[in-house]
Parts: C-alpha cells; structure tokens; sequence
C-alpha cells in the first residue's frame, strides 16, 4: 500500500444546521493508488462534487480524514491549503475558467508565478498541441482548445494529481475525446493521477477504477482490469 | 413583482446604489443650497426696491438747484427724480461713529425701509432716522436723543425710527477692514431743518424705465449742460454693488460646482448598471422568453437608477435647502442687509431635478440597450467572455518584462475603460477640491504677509476726521513721522467720450511715496511709482484694457473736473483695487491734498489730538484680517467635506466593480494555489494606480479652480493662489489612505472568497 494517493476515510461534510442540514457527503471512504485514472461517477446531488472540492483543497470536511500524498489535509489552514492547491493539485473546471485578460500562453505561464519549477509554458502548450495558437486570447478559442489550454495550465504547475470537474460536459462529444485522450495519456505517458467527475457513464469504461456515488455515499468501488483507451470507446 | 425585484436588488447592491443616491445628493444640494439663499436674496432685495422706491440712477455732482431736478425730471425715460444733501459725519459719542447723513426733501425716492418706528417724514425736522443695525449694537431706543458733529457743531434730534437703507445692503465703516454693525449708520433727517441751509444738493436720484440708465448720459449731461459729476446706476453703487457680486458668486457656484458631482454620479451609473445588466442577462433573456415586452424589462432597469436618484435628489432639495441654504442664508444675513431674507425655491429646482434625474435615468438607458437587443434564446446560453485584446500598452518596448500583475491589470483596464475612466475622474476630481481648500489657506496666508509685510510698512494706522486739512495733518506728520495717503473716490475712463464704456468707479489713493504704504508689481515685488505717472491695479487695468504707456481720463468723484494721466505702472494689492499716485503729482493738478490716514511707526492714541477719528495698531489690522478670512475658511472647511467624499464614493465603486467583475478570476486564481496576499495585491495594484493617475491628473486644476473663486470674489479681491507643498502632499496622502482602506475592505472580501460557490454559478 505504499502507492497510495488519496484517502478518504470517514468523510462527512454537512452544508446548513438543523433541519436545514444537507450531508452532501455522508461518511465517505476510499483509497486512490499513484498513477491511477479514477472516474467518480453519481447524478447530481451525489456528493462527487464535495469529493472532488475536498480534494481540491477548496472546501474543508465537517469530520473524517483526507490524506493526499502523504500529507493530511483535512486539518490545513487557509495557508497551507493555498501551498497544497499550488503545489500537488491541478484543477481542470467543465466551464474551463481561463483568464479572459490573458493569452493562452500568459495563462500558462501564470504558474511560474505560482510554484518556483514550473513547466515551460510553451512546452505545455505543445504537449496539448495549441503551440500555433499561444497568443491568442480564450475568446478567439473553441471550447475544447481552451479546456486543452487549461490542461496545459494545470500541467505546467507539475502536480501529483489532476481533478476535473465535468471537463468534457460542455464540449461535443468529438472535442470531448480529445480532451479525455489527453487525460488518460497524462496518466498513462506520465503517471499522473488523473480523478474525474462525471455523470457520463461511457467514460467510466476507460478508468481504473470506478467510485459510484449516490446520495452522498460510495455505492461501490469497481476496479477495472482493462481499462479501453479512450480511441476505442463507442461514444 | 419586478418592483420586489428591484428592492432586493437595490439592498443587494446597496454600496452601490447609496453611492448614486450619495452623489445625486450631493450635486443637487450644493445647487440647493447656494440658490435658495440666493433666490430669497433677490426676491427681497426686489420687494425691499419696490418697496422703497428705490432710485435706478445717481448723479453725483458739486450742486444742483431745483431747476436741474425739473429738467431731469423733463427725460423722457425718467419717471420722477428729486435731489438731496449728502454729508459724511461722525456720531458726538458712540466712539464718533461714522455716519452717512441724508437730508431729504420728502419721503418719494429710496424711502428708508422701516423697521421699527416711524416713516420718514420731512415735516418732522427735530426727528432723526438711524440704521437698525447701529441702534441694535448700541442699544439705542426710540425716542432717544442722539447727537452727530456737523462741521464741529453738535447737532442733537430725536430717533423716530430705525431703518433699513435700499442703498447699502453692504454698510461696512471706512476705517473699519470688516463689518462692525456700531462703527457706522445711515443717517436721515428733514431738509427743512435749519442746520443745513447752507449745504449743497450734491445728489440728484431719479427712477427710470430705461433698462440701462447708463444711455441717459447724453440727455442728462445736455440738461445740465455738463454741470455734474458721475452718473451711476446701481452696479455702481458700493453699497449694493458688493451684496450683487457676492450673490453672482453664488450662482456661478451653483452651477458650476455640481457639475462635477454629476459627471461622477453618471459614470458610476453606467459603470454599475453596465454590471449589473451583464450578470442578468440569463434572468433578462429568462424573462423574454417567458413572453415579458422588452420595454417592460427596460423600463424595470432604468427605474433603478431612477428610483435611487429620484430619492438622492429629493433629500438633496429639502436638505440643501433647509439646512445648508439656510446656514448660509444666516451667515450672511450677518454681514447683509436684506430684511426677510432666508430661503426660497423656484422652477429652476424643478428644471435641475429633472435634469439630474433624467441624466441619471439615461445613462441607464444607454448602458442596458445593446442587451435588450439579443435574442431571447441568446441570451439564455452563458455569455461569451469579454474578449480579451491586445492593447495599446503592449506597444511598450518593455511590455514582455512587465510581471503578471501588471500586465493582467493593465488588460483588464483596457477591457473597463469606463471605469477607468470613473476612476480616475472622480480622483481627480476629488484632488483637485483637496489641493484647493488647503492651497486657500497658504493662499491667504500669502495675503497677509504680501499685506503686512510687503504693502503696509507701518506700526500705527491713524484715520482723521473727514474734514481734516492738509495742514492739520501735516502737523500730526512732523510730530510723529510716517506717511499721510489719501483716499478719494474716482472716475477712471479709457477715453474722454461722456459715454465711454470702458468707465468705472474706483478708489484713488494719493500717498508720498516714502514706503510706509507700498506697491507691488504683479509678481509682489515692492516697487515704486514712476514719477509724474500713476499706477493701475491689475484687475482694474484688465477690465478696463488699459496697459503700461496708455493714457487715461479721471475726475474726482464729487467735482465736475476730468484729468488726464499717464499709467506708469501696473501693481498688485490682495484687497485694493483702483489708481495710486504720487502726492507731488496730485498736487500738480492743482487739487488740494486732504490726507484721510497717517501711516507711522510710532505708537499714539486717539486723546493725541482733535483730528485723530481712530487709531489701529498693527496687531488691530491683522486681526480684523483674520476676521474677513474666518468666513472664506468656513465656507472652505465645508468644501473639504464634499472633497473628501468624491474619492471615498469613487474609489469605493471602483474597487466594488473590479471586485465583482473579476471576483470568478479571483476564486480560479485561488484553486490555482495562489496565496490570498498575492490576489488582494492584484486588486489592489489597479486601485493604486487610478488613485495615483488621478492625483497628478487633479493636483494642477487645484489652484486653477481657486483662483478663480477668488477671483469671482468681486472687483476689490485680487488674491494671487499659492498652493505650498503641504497642500499637495496632504492631499495626495488622503486620497492614498482612501485608496488603501478600500483595498483594505475587498482584502476581507477575497479572504473569505468561497471558490466553490463562486465558480459554481459560472456561465
């Protein structure tokens, strides 16, 4: 078990008091090894959201224990939540949340002023193949360039684990295969840990591993023997 | 529904919408305020006119007989005219108070207005009529004896009433710097005593329909085939003439002040609704789809701003009226006599609110308009980001070496112009007040040693009595040593035509050239005068478009004799305005020099010697300076407020925009691993800027602006605007501190920034 990335153990967060309560989730556990691609799968509501914020380090558990490489981060302060965020997590959002302001290749190159080693960013931009288009500004982008720019954003910063929230839920389905390839490959090419959030039960076929949720609680874990590379899948 | 709507989101946005109310508050008021004491001030000065019958022409002369009046009377254009006596004397006790005595015929033409007591009456020749605000001061009752000195002999009568004369709103004592009410009275006794038989009709007054009375000139020089000396009107007469300028003051104010309020109070508009309409285009497209008529959710947005503005400026109007005009209304009323004067309101209230209300509606319009026009099912999907675009800083050689912050909030600038524009027009704007009301007092205090250390170069002031001869004084001058001036009014023309246009009324000052009274040249250099030249003040010389080398006409302003005179130089005096010549020139007309003042150095009392009216120390001069000064600081000490509250409105704006219009760049910049401190330095960096930009953009207008409130101070006030470093520097370092505690409230805001919320609702 020395591999192991994540772990949820007894997770609860609760949202409101009283009557009012919400358990989005509701003692949650499961484990995540190094280098595996993790599909949470679950209808809206299920709680994979909280999951994935938890382990983004921008929201916090009610009780329970997050541990991410090692380190606990259920206990952090804002301090280190913002050193953790900077330097073990790249965040890939459904709406892409570029820098309107900023071109592709200052967006990101907006990591140097993050973390001291970050990635060159034109090199980034190559590896998600949109080196021809570096300064341009998002607005002059299609949906899924600027979800690879934000890939090529969240690489820069190195980190141990990539979390995407819906990345491919605003694209068409062929610019989604796109942006999921690059994914797996991230995780196969560099072994990454790649954890994606998703109400698409197609692309669960390619992960490692599945976590099903519902109601806030892990309904099952699959382990998935072989996973099909995302070229492959009937979408 | 839509009306629970906007109060919600009116409470929402309440910094916001609190900062229109506050500026439509604020320019409406300072409209407020200045006018209604100015619109009752007029309004009663016209009833007290009508009331009076107060004359439209004067003319001044060495004597007229009844004939002169009757063929006066004979002008087509004039309504009626009478003649009477006009003496200037001194009270018996009452510290020889200076009185102005009229001796009248009857009771027809500028009637005194009374107060308390009886009419006028020219039957009653033991009776006397005296100001209101002299009987006051002393305590005077009706009935009482009072006594003046008329050519050394007392003259004692009874006080039938006390009255308000048409003919000096403005009644301040020769000697005296500032209004002292016990110094100085209006005199009105009956012709028909016995005691002034033998004295001069010196005035005629007439009423007259003609709207300019100065075109009279010709008619009335041909009746009394030139035997006169000046004709005025009522610009010309110092007692109104000084409560006219100031009250043009206020106007020009009135206007000109609010002004920039409303400037800032649509920028923010446009910049808030702009915002405001952009984060509801889903809730807009949302309505329209539902089936609601565009014009209905039109008229929904721009009822915000209008709502609040209506709101701003209706407290605006009660405030300014009621409370600031009414505090200014009684200042005044202190130094003017106006009876019934307080505050009025007139359509241009209504006009102003409407405009103010109107513009503020507009710039609504304007801003919600190009939203309106996309399609329902458009504006339902999320809105493209605003593009980003190169800009025109990127340009620079060095842009590449700028860091993130700078370079991001330079684009983010280029994307708000507007508010950028707001931003740095209300600094301005802001600074620009600042740097005015402090430099007005390094100004003033730039009057006062230019005064006391440049102009009057003596320990004692000692004034004579009227009738002091040139003899008499120059005995009181070899005892004590120092310099005799004389002050006389003048007629100073451009040219020798009767009705010349370039004419004015002015003061001549007539001194020995020692240096105890001095000149300055337009830098506040002491000079001196050429000889056989006379000097022109600055402000006079421009009006009047004389220059150094012309020549100009003047007559004393009781003789009927026109002089000619070379202008020699052109000087400076914070509080003179009018000729300076040589005594030794003066004489070389063949005038008699009758000094009204010794300047000296040494110290003597009023026992001293007969002729002696009054003496001031140097200390008593620069103390009733102090004085003239302590009503200008207060009006500026409620300038400063309102200066003060431009940059805290704007910034705040400002700062709240750029918050909420980045703040989902701020929360991806948060999951991005960017620490807090690194974020708030982003925002703050842009507000820092504006601020800077705005103060060197406002800090030069600062005493641009002030100069030209001093110089709207009425003909007599030459101040020249110093602003010293401090004013700068203290009003830089405010709009600084205003600019690091808005910083300082959205530092709060991104700390407690809820990246999942924020980044949740994103379209």
């Amino acid at each position: 078990m020395d591999n192991i990335m994540v772990e949820f153990k007894d997770v609860v967060k609760q949202y409101g008091e009283g009557e009012a309560a919400l358990l989005a989730n509701n003692h949650v556990d499961f484990t995540i090894d190094e280098g595996e691609f993790v599909v949470i799968l679950g209808q809206s509501g299920a709680g994979k959201s909280t999951v994935l914020n938890i382990l983004g380090g921008m929201d916090i558990p009610t009780s329970g224990s997050v541990k991410v490489a090692g380190k606990v981060i259920s206990d952090m302060n804002d301090r280190q939540l913002s050193d953790y965020r900077a330097q073990t997590v790249g965040f890939i959002f459904q709406f892409y949340n570029l820098l309107p302001s900023l071109t592709a290749y200052e967006n990101v190159a907006l990591t140097k002023d993050i973390v001291k080693n970050a990635k060159d960013a034109k090199e980034m931009l190559k590896a998600v193949g949109l080196e021809q288009h570096m300064n341009k500004f998002p607005a002059q982008l299609s949906g899924g360039e600027q979800q690879r720019i934000s890939i090529a954003r969240a690489l820069a910063k190195d980190p141990k684990i990539i979390l995407g929230d819906e990345p491919t839920g605003a694209l068409d389905s062929d610019t989604g295969v796109i942006v999921l390839e690059l994914l797996q490959d991230l995780c196969r090419k560099h072994n990454k840990t790649v954890i994606l959030v998703t109400h698409n039960a197609d692309i669960a076929q390619c992960a490692d591993k599945v976590i099903r949720m519902k109601n806030g609680k892990v309904r099952e874990i699959i382990k998935n023997e072989n996973p099909v590379p995302v070229s492959e899948v009937e979408w | 529904m839509l009306r629970k709507k906007m109060a919600r989101e009116i409470l929402k946005n309440k910094g916001q919408f609190l900062s229109i109310m506050i500026l439509a508050f604020l320019a409406v008021s300072l409209f407020a305020s200045m006018k209604a004491s100015n619109i009752s001030a007029y309004n009663k000065l016209n009833d007290l006119y009508e009331k009076t019958n107060t004359a439209d022409g004067w003319i001044f002369g060495e004597k007229f007989e009844e004939k002169d009046v009757e063929n006066i009377k004979k002008i087509k254009s004039v309504k009626d005219a009478r003649r009477r006596i006009h003496i200037s004397a001194n009270a018996k006790e009452n510290d020889q108070a200076q009185l102005e005595v009229y001796i009248q015929e009857d009771n027809v033409i500028s009637k005194p207005y009374v107060v308390k007591g009886k009419e006028f009456d020219a039957e009653k020749t033991d009776m006397i009529w005296l100001s209101e605000s002299f009987a006051d001061a002393w305590d005077i009752q009706l009935g009482d004896n009072f006594t003046f000195m008329l050519s050394g002999t007392p003259v004692t009568k009874k006080v039938a009433g006390f009255v308000i004369s048409p003919e000096y709103q403005y009644l301040k004592a020769g000697k005296d710097l500032d209004i002292v009410k016990k110094n100085i009275s209006i005199v009105y006794v009956s012709a028909n005593s016995r005691e002034f038989n033998e004295f001069p009709y010196t005035e005629i007054i007439f009423t007259s329909d003609a709207k300019d009375i100065k075109k009279l000139e010709q008619d009335i020089s041909d009746v009394l085939n030139g035997n006169y000396a000046v004709l005025c009107d009522k610009d010309d007469m110092p007692g109104i003439k000084v409560m006219a300028d100031e009250l043009a003051q206020h106007d020009q104010f009135a206007v000109s002040f609010p002004v920039i309020f409303i400037i800032i109070a649509l920028l923010v508009i446009a910049t808030t609704m702009k915002r405001m309409i952009e984060q509801q285009r889903t809730q807009i497209g949302t309505l329209r789809a539902l089936g609601m008529k565009k014009n209905k959710i039109i008229i929904h947005y721009i009822s915000y701003s209008f709502v609040v503005s209506l709101i701003g400026t209706v407290i605006g109007i009660y405030v300014g009226t009621n409370v600031f005009g009414e505090a200014i209304a009684k200042i005044f009323r202190d130094w003017y006599q106006i009876p019934g004067w307080t505050v009025e309101m007139d359509e241009s209230f209504i006009y102003v609110s409407t405009v103010v209300v109107l513009t503020c509606t507009l710039a609504t319009y304007i801003s919600c308009r190009k939203v309106m026009n996309i399609h329902p099912a458009e504006s339902l999907r999320p809105a493209t980001p605003k593009a980003g675009k190169n800009t025109i800083f990127e340009k620079m050689p060095f842009w590449n070496r700028l860091g993130f912050s700078v370079r991001y909030n330079l684009r983010d600038i280029s994307r708000g112009k507007l508010r950028a524009v707001m931003g740095v027009f209300g600094t301005a704007a802001g600074m620009m007040m600042m740097v005015a009301a402090l430099a007005s007092y390094s100004t003033i205090g730039n009057a006062e040693s230019w005064t006391f250390d440049k102009l009057q170069n003596f320990k004692t002031q000692v004034d004579f009595d009227t009738k002091t001869s040139s003899e008499e004084a120059q005995r009181l001058r070899e005892k004590y040593d120092g310099e005799l001036v004389q002050m006389s009014g003048i007629e100073l023309s451009k040219s020798k035509k009767i009705k010349s246009e370039k004419k004015r009324s002015t003061t001549l000052i007539v001194t020995e050239g020692i240096g105890y009274f001095a000149l300055t040249d337009v830098k506040q250099n002491v000079v001196k005068i050429p000889e056989g030249t006379i000097a022109v003040t600055m402000k006079l010389a421009k009006a009047l478009d004389i220059e150094k080398g012309d020549t100009v006409y003047w007559h004393l302003y009781e003789k009927n004799t026109w002089y000619e005179a070379k202008v020699g130089l052109i000087n400076r005096n914070p509080s003179f305005s009018g000729v300076t010549m040589l005594r030794k020139d003066f004489e070389k007309y063949g005038i008699d020099f009758r000094p009204s003042v010794l300047y000296t150095n040494e110290k003597l009392t009023k026992a001293e010697d007969d002729i002696i009216l009054g003496v001031h120390d140097d200390k008593d001069l620069r103390e009733s300076f102090d004085v003239m000064m302590s009503m200008l600081t207060a009006m500026l000490a409620v300038f400063v407020i309102f200066a003060a509250i431009l940059p805290i409105v704007v910034l705040y704006n400002c700062g709240n925009l750029s918050f909420n219009e980045r703040v989902k760049e701020f929360a991806t910049l948060k999951v991005l691993g960017f620490h807090t401190k690194r974020i708030r330095k982003l925002l703050s960096l842009q507000n820092l800027w504006m601020s800077l930009i705005g103060i060197l953009a406002g800090a030069p207008f600062g005493t641009v602006i002030l100069q030209y409130m001093f110089d709207s101070n009425g003909d007599s006030m030459d101040y020249q605007v110093v602003a010293n470093p401090l004013s700068y520097i203290v009003s830089a370092v405010f709009v600084l501190l205003v600019s690091l505690f808005v910083s300082y409230m959205f530092n709060r805001k991104i700390k407690q920034l809820d990246m999942v919320e924020t980044l949740k609702g994103i379209e």
